[in-house]
């Protein structure tokens, strides 16, 4: 059996999951599942440990098929932090005073309300005296508690006010905003990315240990270019390199994340610099990023398309008399979940029934994917053409003013809606409901994922021509059917309007190519990615 | 009871265990015709769902109307045949809470007596009095109060009533949980030496799930088998999924030991039954049912996990004394479920039951019924078109009351404001239809609840305010429906009536229509979703509905517009259209100053019209308002000014006319070319019919509801680009030159006919009809 490494370097607070690169791993790691042949070594920082074996629990991947190692204890400041972050997060619960509070209140007003019903039944005189004795005596030993505990809550009021006024003090405040930011939005404070560049170099240097001790293994790969220390690995390297989408659109995500991104952006530069052997997922990338823009060997890059992301196992039902109908009904469910997540949920609320019709765009909100000329056609189509269509986003609208602003501006904060932070079958759902997926993305590592997203559940798909989408559409006629130019928010608008008019016949046309790329599994990829890491470390070797 | 007394019965649930036991149990009561639904939800909730026909031979109705039934949906909406079958045949009707749809129609519709069927809730936190609540919005309660002893909740755990609120617990009746076949069939083996766990439905069912994880989390480390059907595939390679029955039988035999993990003291499932009449071992976790049933001496039973691992790893070792124990021990927990032995408490309960049937029935057959009252309400000072199709509206519900048989009292409702509502406006109103004015009333929220509480309907209200029509005599209580004819309405309508909206369009989602704040807006749709129906009367705005305020589509229907009643077409007044037409040279423009009439595209068109393309025709503006438009400062008038300044030629072909009376209107209208109708959307005009009517043509705006008229009335309008001055101005020289030929177009009478009021009151008439 061939042992193949897997090099992962995440920040601490980052959680795969939600990653696209996290999907990326489970689906190779699932490709290799079947095979018997082969076994993966997983090294990671100690601090993703656990969260890798939760994502791959979560997600059915066997343990038989890979191993992990890791530095063994994490880093004191770290665990601080965690605790912190952990202590925050703690619900808040009722104090005891308060909740004895609330008792005697009860107690007060369940026995005047008896004593009451007592005393206006009353006959006898000697009767309602002693009851007015007993009822003044309740009421006493109450209005003595309450006054305790009044005491008692004012005191721990003051003191809180004490400490709050001490917090507010400018300078301190200044100190504790800058703690409380870095405990919940640590990637936000430049300290952090500088703390964690010298915890990943300690880091990186334990797991260098742990690589250089496992000499079973035969070649290692890295999924993505965020980490240069990969590259003193010993052994054979295989790096993948998704993109570089910064260079291609460096003025629209100059205003992004300043230095922490360009931070990020030059180790990507560095690593991609010092790699040995490349894989990307289109030969757009390999030719225009990795070829022109970092002049690394041509022969050095090798090209592993996607395997087709399926979403259907996730929704579609069996075992029922009418599975479609069955589906629609758990999508149904699963939308009305994905509409709670909206941005403007007082008026998304209203769309309970699953009865709306919509155009379903799933990516995040990034310079590269577009989403203005898309809304621009959008807005065209609701208010010139009278498509009554709404459009369902996933990004989150905060993340880049300009949509925000463009959705206020043109009073489409009603139609169209943003869910952001969808799970996976929520996801799933949106687009087997929708009746049309569109991707406008201008750059892509490779073919978007929205074509056998959408066409695994039924949804009929337009996209933007773009090279990578063009190297796996291949047919001329599809293309013509499917594509629109992305720089053309008239033609998006068409393409789109026309598809809405011709659903079946475009889902009829985009099956064949469905069935088809769907033959190509992650299993297909990994064969892939694993011939090259056979072949690296044979040339090593000889 | 006996047989000759005894009523059919509709058992609208579809469980195959609980049907096979509760029909088994209702032929030994003497029950002897059982309707049983043929449809279901498809829903992966109703994976445990079958179909059985095997009682419709049982049942003496005829046969056309068992096909009604057995179409319907029993489940939402059955219609009113189907309501109508069942009232004619059945007096008793079992349900489940499901759809709040149901419940309401069935309360409005059924006559006899409706069974809530209970069979326990897995979380003890929530009870039905909850779930009642959850699915129809806190309205249940008070609808199902309205039946009075006509409504029973049966609960299937003698204990379960007191865990409910007053209302369900007060219409309790006991109508235990049983087993079709609760005998012993013990051929158990246990050679395969695992657990067998029941869970199916891990992938769609949150609840299924968190089950799975905790067994998974306490057990998974013993060899173990997952049974139950999933409808999602689960990448774990000991969910067995679907098995075919032998294979489940083989299952139940040779198994080790089954493990129940319920706690829950309110529900039960039936697979550690099926385990203990096939002899397997059975063990289970304290606090549930099953303590209830066997007590809490069983050796089979654990108070915790700890315990519960450690009988499973004794049994899985071959500790046969533990074994032996517990099998013997466990088959008292099938003795309640015996036909047999709940017998006694359902003979009890239908027997309270069947009395106040028959009570119900003798009392009630002395009441009157009295004729129907609907009031069509205007909420607030409309004029001009919504004034037009209120008073329509209600002529609609009563001539189709009429042609139907089922006359009804029609009142029209308006503000009690003469200046926007003088009497002369209600000339043509037909005196069968009576006026009424009010004034909104608001009530806060604890006016409003007492308001809610007198009329029998109390349930929580959640808005600050609400508002009801106060005329001054009953607040329209004396009416059985409302229908208010648009949605403005600022506050939630007091639920003590059902009302219908007559919605005509939803401008805001296409046009800056008026400065009326979001929240605001967002109150009429909810209006809307309280509404018992939405009225439309285009495609478009049905869509709108739909996709832009989300109303569920079956909540939305769809009429035929109502045109007013124009002259006869080919009057004579309409042959001296051509005679008129050589003399005035001109063009009718009906407009009013809202913006989306599209002044400033028919300003610059007309211009165009008159500088480039030598226009010959005068263009006369009518409208209300219009008169003042150039002097107007609206935001969007504005502009006008500089537009007609700047041309000499608009200044001397632009006639502007002002509001005009009806007949000087008509008269304009007959001596026109063609009738110029400029605005880019809205809910579309009728003065298009009326041109039609005139022997006129239309030269239209291209818009949605503009061509849904078109297509109504057979008008064959010619259209523009409303939002291109350039095209607007060219298709006026060309209906300057072509009118005439479009004239040979209108249609004729007989087509204009097929749309009067009365052809289409029908349709008004059945929509109401399905909301009384």
């Amino acid at each position: 059996m061939k042992k193949y490494g897997i090099y992962l370097a995440y920040q601490p607070t980052v959680d795969l999951r939600t990653e696209g690169l996290g999907r990326h791993l489970i689906e190779f790691l699932k490709g290799a599942e079947e095979r018997d042949d082969i076994r993966f070594v997983i090294v990671c920082p100690s601090w993703m440990q656990q969260s890798l074996v939760e994502l791959f629990d979560a997600s059915g991947v066997s343990h038989d098929c890979f191993e992990i190692m890791a530095p063994k204890r994490k880093p004191v400041l770290l665990r601080l932090h965690e605790t912190y972050v952990a202590f925050r997060k703690k619900t808040k619960r009722k104090s005891r005073f308060a909740k004895f509070g609330e008792w005697l209140a009860g107690l007060e007003t369940k026995m005047t309300g008896c004593i009451e019903t007592k005393l206006v039944g009353i006959r006898s005189i000697i009767l309602m005296i002693v009851l007015c004795i007993v009822l003044l005596s309740v009421v006493l030993i109450v209005l003595v508690f309450k006054a305790l505990i009044r005491f008692v809550m004012a005191g721990y009021t003051l003191t809180n006010k004490l400490i709050i006024r001490f917090a507010h003090h400018s300078s301190i405040k200044n100190h504790l905003d800058r703690v409380n930011a870095l405990a919940t939005q640590p990637k936000h404070d430049l300290l952090v990315p500088r703390l964690y560049r010298l915890m990943e170099e300690t880091e990186a240097s334990l797991m260098r240990s742990l690589i250089e001790s496992r000499k079973d293994i035969s070649a290692w790969y890295c999924p993505t270019a965020f980490w240069p220390h990969f590259n003193e690995i010993s052994a054979p390297r295989l790096m993948c390199v998704p993109d570089v989408v910064l260079t291609d659109f460096p003025a629209g995500f100059a205003p992004i994340g300043g230095q922490r991104v360009l931070g990020n952006f030059r180790q990507v530069e560095k690593a991609i610099t010092g790699g040995q052997h490349f894989v990307t997922y289109s030969r757009y990338v390999k030719w225009q990023t990795l070829v022109e823009r970092y002049h690394i060997n041509q022969e050095a890059v090798a090209v592993v398309p996607h395997g087709a992301n399926r979403l259907d196992d996730l929704i579609v039902v069996a075992g029922f008399p009418d599975n479609e109908a069955a589906t629609d009904a758990l999508c149904k469910t699963l939308l009305r979940s994905a509409l709670r997540k909206a941005v403007n949920y007082n008026y998304a609320g209203n769309f309970g029934s699953g009865d709306v019709r919509y155009i379903f765009y799933a990516s995040q909100f990034r310079p590269n994917k577009n989403v203005l000329s898309l809304l621009k056609a959008y807005e065209y189509l609701l208010k010139r053409r009278y498509v009554g269509h709404k459009l369902i986003l996933t990004g989150n609208p905060n993340a880049l003013p300009e949509i925000r602003q463009f959705i206020a501006e043109h009073n489409l904060e009603n139609d169209v809606l943003c869910l952001h932070g969808l799970s996976a079958q929520e996801l799933a759902a949106c687009y087997r409901l929708a009746d049309l997926a569109v991707n406008p993305s201008i750059s892509e590592g490779g073919c978007p994922f929205t074509f056998t997203e959408a066409l695994s559940v039924g949804t009929p798909v337009v996209m933007a021509r773009i090279p990578v989408t063009e190297e796996i559409i291949t047919d001329q006629e599809l293309q013509q059917q499917m594509l629109f130019d992305p720089y053309d928010w008239k033609d998006i608008a068409a393409r789109i309007e026309w598809g809405l008019n011709n659903l079946h016949a475009l889902l009829e046309i985009q099956k064949p190519v469905y069935e088809q790329l769907s033959r190509r599994t992650w299993r297909s990829a990994v064969d892939e990615y694993i011939e090259l890491l056979d072949r690296i470390s044979t040339v090593n070797k000889q | 009871m006996t047989n000759k007394e005894m009523p059919r019965v509709m058992w609208l649930i579809n469980h195959g265990s609980a049907r096979k036991f509760e029909v088994a149990m209702l032929k030994t009561l003497g029950f002897k015709e059982i309707f049983l639904p043929k449809k279901y939800p498809n829903e992966p909730r109703f994976r445990s769902a079958s179909v059985d026909f095997s009682e419709d031979a049982n049942l003496s109705i005829p046969q056309d109307e068992l096909a009604v039934l057995n179409e319907a949906d029993w489940y939402g909406s059955p219609g009113l045949e189907a309501w109508t079958i069942a009232n004619r045949y059945f007096d008793i009707l079992f349900f489940v809470l499901h759809d709040a749809g149901f419940i309401k129609g069935m309360v409005k519709k059924f006559q006899g007596t409706v069974i809530l069927r209970a069979y326990g809730l897995p979380e003890e936190a929530v009870n039905y009095s909850a779930v009642l609540d959850c699915v129809t919005e806190n309205t249940g309660e008070s609808m199902l109060r309205k039946l009075g002893n006509r409504f029973r909740f049966a609960h299937a755990y003698a204990h379960q009533a007191g865990t409910e609120r007053k209302f369900l617990s007060g219409h309790a009746v006991y109508l235990p949980l049983g087993l079709s076949n609760a005998a012993m069939c013990d051929a158990w083996t246990g050679s395969d030496k695992r657990i067998f766990f029941v869970c199916p439905d891990i992938g769609t069912n949150p609840y299924y799930r968190t089950i799975y994880k905790h067994f998974i989390a306490d057990f998974g480390k013993l060899p173990h088998a997952i049974a139950g059907a999933q409808s999602l595939a689960v990448s774990d390679k000991s969910v067995l999924g679907y098995t075919p029955a032998e294979v489940h039988e083989r299952n139940m035999r040779e198994m080790r030991v089954m493990f129940y993990h319920s706690t829950e003291p309110n529900h039960i499932h039936y697979h550690p039954f099926e385990a203990i009449r096939a002899g397997m071992p059975l063990v289970f976790m304290a606090g549930g049912i099953l303590d209830r049933f066997g007590g809490d001496k069983l050796p089979g039973r654990c108070k915790n996990v700890k315990e519960a691992r450690r009988k499973l790893e004794r049994i899985l070792n071959d500790d046969r004394d533990l074994i032996e124990a517990v099998r013997r021990s466990q088959t008292c927990l099938l003795e309640p479920m015996k036909l047999e032995n709940c017998e006694a408490a359902w003979r009890s309960g239908f027997k309270r039951i069947l009395d106040e049937l028959e009570k119900h029935k003798t009392d009630k057959s002395g009441l009157p019924e009295g004729k129907k009252r609907i009031a069509v309400i205007l909420p607030v000072g409309y004029r001009g078109g919504s004034l037009r199709g209120a008073k329509l509206l209600a002529q609609a519900v009563e001539a189709g009351s009429r042609q139907a048989g089922q006359d009804v009292e029609v009142v029209l409702a308006h503000l009690n404001d003469p200046a926007s509502y003088p009497d002369e406006e209600f000339a043509d109103l037909p005196p069968s239809i009576l006026r009424r004015t009010y004034n909104w009333r608001i009530l806060g929220r604890e006016e409003a609840f007492r308001a809610m509480v007198y009329a029998g309907l109390e349930r929580p209200l959640t808005s600050a305010n609400y508002i009801v029509p106060d005329d001054g005599i009953k607040q329209f209580m004396d009416c059985d429906l409302w229908i208010i004819v648009s949605d403005r309405l600022s506050e939630p309508v007091l639920p003590v009536r059902p009302y219908v909206l007559m919605i005509y369009d939803y401008l805001q989602r296409y046009e800056q229509v008026s400065l009326v704040a979001e929240d605001i807006r967002q109150r009429f749709i909810t209006a809307a979703h309280a509404a018992e129906r939405v009225f439309v009367t285009t495609e478009f705005t049905r869509q709108d509905a739909i996709q832009f305020a989300g109303l569920p589509g079956s909540k939305v229907c769809k009429l035929p517009m109502l045109a007013p009643v124009f002259p006869e077409p080919h009057t004579p007044a309409a042959n001296s259209i051509s005679h008129m037409q050589e003399e005035r040279r001109y063009f009718l423009w009906t407009t009013n100053l809202a913006p989306h009439k599209n002044h400033e595209n028919a300003f610059k068109a007309l211009r165009i019209y008159y500088e480039e393309l030598d226009g010959q025709l005068e263009c006369r503006m009518t409208g209300v308002n219009t008169k003042e438009m150039l002097k107007s400062d609206l935001f969007h008038l504005k502009q006008l000014r500089e537009i007609v300044a700047a041309s000499s030629a608009l200044k001397r072909q632009l006639k502007f006319m002002g509001e005009l009376p009806d007949q000087v209107y008509q008269r304009q209208l007959s001596g026109s070319v063609f009738l110029w109708h400029a605005g880019r959307i809205d809910n579309g005009t009728f003065s298009v019919v009326e041109a039609a009517c005139l022997g006129v043509p239309a030269l239209s705006g291209d818009y949605p509801a503009m061509r849904e008229i078109d297509a109504q009335f057979g008008l064959n309008l010619t259209w523009m680009d409303a939002r291109s001055p350039a095209d607007m101005a060219g298709k006026l020289k060309m209906m300057e030159s072509g009118a005439a030929l479009l004239r040979e177009r209108l249609p004729g009478t007989g087509r204009l006919m097929t749309q009067s009021f009365e052809q289409l009151a029908g349709a008004y008439w059945q929509a109401v009809r399905e909301c009384l």
